[in-house]
């Protein structure tokens, strides 16, 4: 299989909005090939790949192109964006990769986080297994509240979304943590046995300190000692963390460059603002005395241009 | 020069100046009204159809959603699980404008209609709550800085008191936005609050800093109590005797002073109390939790009484068990099943222990019981195999054989499981050291598997132990002198 990013016969469907900002991702060809050669290796030895870069610097559009290259390979991804208000922790992160990937697959994970929130789940779940005649599995089980997350097998499988931890268990949060993660991990490697899995973590900066410890020590760690195998993990922050060494062999790390002249040069051509090729030079100086070749300047900056021309055209 | 060209030079001079490049950059993108839009949308940290019109009430359906087709198009609106957000750098110039004095009252009123919007409602699932209940803390700030500095600290207080220490972090991430409108005393217990997450971070050289710096700006006694308390607890976790005794003390000239009367001076006997024990002194130890015991009851508050009864108990153990004892019952009778299930296992482990050291085996025995019943029940696996190895000693001292190497069997299995290697060694030597005079066979077996464990995690003193004890004639592996090396030198 080539290294390049595919084009796949019959493309999945993109909303026009984000068809429209792919059609204008431009630059980061290395990093674009590096990640389809990754994703091409069944065996590749660095599974986590961390984009680095300041802000407005195109993580965000280098992992959604990402993105749509796994789609376009239907490759399962979850995706992971923090935010101010909505900071996952490590369930929510959990939460979201099960949700991504198919609620069905992480039954047992599941059950566990209800059993560790909802002061209503039963302690004790009977399975029933009867060896002569009916086999009866769950008979005692009950399952509340409205958080379906997935029928398989007739059996369904709610997540009551609860997020504080039941006080009446005598489980101290890191063992709570441990056990989860534990069978979330064993739920993971289970789906991915079936199909490559990408995860995409973005503004990870905004992470809290006890998320990235356990991203690095729990998820990651899973990745080091083997017990998550065909899972990759493509993480975009503002700086790169200091990588513990243990962890260094597993890592990709990239660090994103300001865009150069050409870049620029090949960006107004695409929005349809090529000043010719005698005045390409300049307004490529202009553009980059304007935005360092930050991307997100450029974009900026380009924008401005085309829609004050549309308004007022200059005397 | 092009007509291009002139259109960039044009931008290049006039925004050459500009500390917000970035945000007027966007701003001159749009129309008048739709630029006004945009810096709204700058307050919250996600918009999308109900917010826009929250933001700005007199739009109805079909502008809010003509406005947010134009927004989309735009290179520094990103799309995100629910709605859009403008890009951080973009955001962070416009929320500052909003701060200032020409527009804060605008940004008020429309601060109160997003907290009156975010307040989470019933029926909310609990995740959607959590994300609420921040973005109307966030928003009450906006409105109103005073309650919504309560309210942050209200939140603050109960996620720490369960140990959720990122949601702290986030809490005051959220607050650290409106930094240049807090004023001094806000300023100051904000940042209080980020040298208690360093310190609970265990993060002691940035904690001492932030403390350090603090202490030279706090603005009232309480705070500076608070400080003072703090410092001391970093010096004592480091090893710093001394200088957490002179902390201690200067805190509590503070509480005990007519101005630092809301500060509650039990905190630092409590804090003196562990320093002594951690030093050794066992009669001052005792009398310091005696009156944080004596203050909390006065004061009828359960918890802080629980804590210093069991703290007391721990303290008398071994050389008072039986007062030891009378402790942690007396602790375990303000205990409450429906909220403090970790604190009972706790108390009943310390329990055992203690009756071990009476040497009331079957007493100990029936408190690992109970303990290792919560633990299973709360599918606390590590819980369950530590609580096994000690019951495995009481059902030895019972002269129950069986019932220790079936207890150590399971417990080194539950510590396989959880991958800790150092406890799973140390229940197979035990498990050997039961079985070496009855299956020399099955000793020698776990005995084996101890020493390999204890290579894996590169113990040596352990392994020479194991080594000698079993006369196992091992040579330690290349692979374990390496890792001790590196272990050695980290």
């Amino acid at each position: 299989m080539g290294a390049e990013p595919q084009t796949a016969a019959a493309p999945p469907r993109l909303n026009p909005a984000l068809e429209l900002r792919l059609s204008r991702f431009i630059d980061r060809e290395t990093e674009m090939r590096d990640f389809c050669r990754m994703l091409d290796e069944p065996r590749w030895p660095r599974p986590v790949w961390f984009v680095s870069g300041g802000g407005g610097m195109g993580k965000s559009s280098l992992l959604l192109r990402m993105m749509h290259e796994c789609s376009s390979r239907t490759l399962p991804t979850a995706e992971i964006i923090w935010t101010e208000t909505r900071n996952h922790d490590y369930l929510g992160v959990m939460r979201k990769i099960r949700d991504d990937i198919g609620a069905p697959k992480f039954q047992e994970f599941t059950k566990l986080v209800n059993f560790f929130t909802d002061p209503q789940t039963p302690q004790r779940v009977e399975i029933v297994v009867e060896a002569k005649g009916a086999i009866n599995v769950a008979q005692n089980a009950t399952v509340a509240g409205n958080g379906q997350v997935g029928t398989i097998a007739g059996v369904v499988v709610r997540d009551l979304m609860l997020t504080v931890p039941r006080s009446d268990l005598g489980i101290p949060e890191n063992e709570r943590m441990a056990r989860l993660t534990d069978q979330f991990i064993a739920e993971l490697a289970a789906a991915a046995e079936v199909s490559r899995i990408v995860v995409f973590f973005d503004a990870v900066e905004k992470a809290t300190d006890p998320t990235h410890r356990w991203i690095w020590g729990e998820l990651f760690g899973a990745l080091r000692d083997g017990r998550l195998l065909n899972v990759n993990f493509v993480v975009g922050g503002r700086s790169v963390p200091p990588i513990d060494e243990a962890f260094l062999p597993l890592v990709e790390q990239r660090a994103l460059a300001p865009l150069s002249r050409e870049h620029i040069i090949e960006y107004l051509i695409r929005r349809e603002i090529d000043p010719g090729e005698g005045a390409r030079q300049q307004v490529a100086d202009f553009v980059l005395a304007l935005s360092g070749g930050n991307p997100l300047k450029v974009a900026n900056a380009v924008e401005t241009v085309i829609r004050m021309r549309a308004q007022e055209p200059l005397q | 020069m092009s007509d291009i060209a002139a259109r960039f030079r044009e931008l290049v001079s006039g925004l050459s100046a500009s500390e917000s490049k970035e945000a007027d950059l966007v701003l001159l993108q749009l129309a008048p009204e739709l630029a006004q839009r945009i810096r709204l949308c700058a307050i919250p940290h996600l918009f999308n159809d109900a917010i826009l019109r929250v933001l700005d009430p007199a739009l109805d359906a079909a502008a809010v959603a003509a406005t947010l087709a134009e927004f989309e198009k735009l290179p520094a609106v990103i799309t995100l699980p629910g709605g859009f957000a403008l890009h951080d750098v973009v955001r962070q110039q416009l929320f500052a404008q909003w701060l200032e004095a020409d527009r804060i009252n605008e940004f008020r009123a429309a601060s109160r209609r997003m907290a009156e919007y975010c307040l989470p409602k019933e029926g909310d699932a609990a995740t959607q709550a959590a994300t609420r209940s921040k973005a109307f803390i966030f928003h009450l700030l906006g409105a109103d800085l005073v309650r919504g500095f309560e309210g942050f600290e209200l939140a603050y207080r109960k996620a720490r008191e369960e140990a959720r220490f990122g949601d702290c972090e986030a809490l005051v991430a959220l607050v650290r936005e409106y930094q240049a409108i807090l004023g001094p005393q806000l300023t100051a217990r904000l940042a209080y609050y980020e040298a208690e997450i360093a310190s609970d971070h265990r993060d002691w050289t940035q904690a001492r800093t932030r403390l350090e710096g603090l202490l030279k700006t706090a603005p009232d006694v309480e705070l500076k109590a608070r400080v003072l308390l703090a410092l001391g607890s970093v010096a004592r976790r480091t090893g710093q005797f001394a200088a957490a005794r002179s902390y201690c003390e200067q805190a509590l000239g503070l509480a005990q002073s007519p101005e630092g009367k809301t500060f509650p001076e039990r905190l630092v006997h409590y804090e003196l109390g562990i320093l002594e024990r951690d030093q050794g002194n066992f009669d001052a130890a005792r009398a310091q939790l005696e009156m944080v015991a004596a203050m909390a009851k006065a004061d009828g508050e359960r918890l802080p009484l629980a804590t210093a009864l069991n703290s007391l108990g721990m303290l008398l153990m071994k050389a008072m068990p039986d007062q030891a004892v009378a402790m942690f019952e007396s602790c375990m009778a303000l205990l409450e099943p429906t909220t403090d299930g970790i604190r009972i296992a706790q108390v009943m482990n310390n329990l055992g222990m203690a009756k071990a050291d009476l040497q009331e085996w079957q007493a100990s025995e029936s408190y690992y019981r109970q303990s290792l019943e919560i633990k299973r029940n709360a599918k606390d696996l590590y819980g369950e195999a530590l609580t096994l190895l000690n019951l495995a000693r009481v059902y030895h001292a019972e002269g129950k054989r069986a019932e220790a190497r079936a207890a150590l069997a399971r417990s080194a299995e539950l510590f396989n499981s959880v991958r800790d290697p150092a406890h799973a060694a140390r229940a197979n030597r035990e498990l050997a050291r039961l079985v070496l005079r009855t299956d020399k066979a099955d000793a020698m077996d776990h005995a084996n598997k101890a020493y390999e464990l204890f290579e894996l995690v590169g113990d040596e003193d352990e392994m020479r132990v194991t080594n000698r004890e079993f006369r196992l004639r091992k040579q330690p592996s290349i692979w374990s002198k390496a890792a001790s090396f590196f272990a050695g030198s980290a």
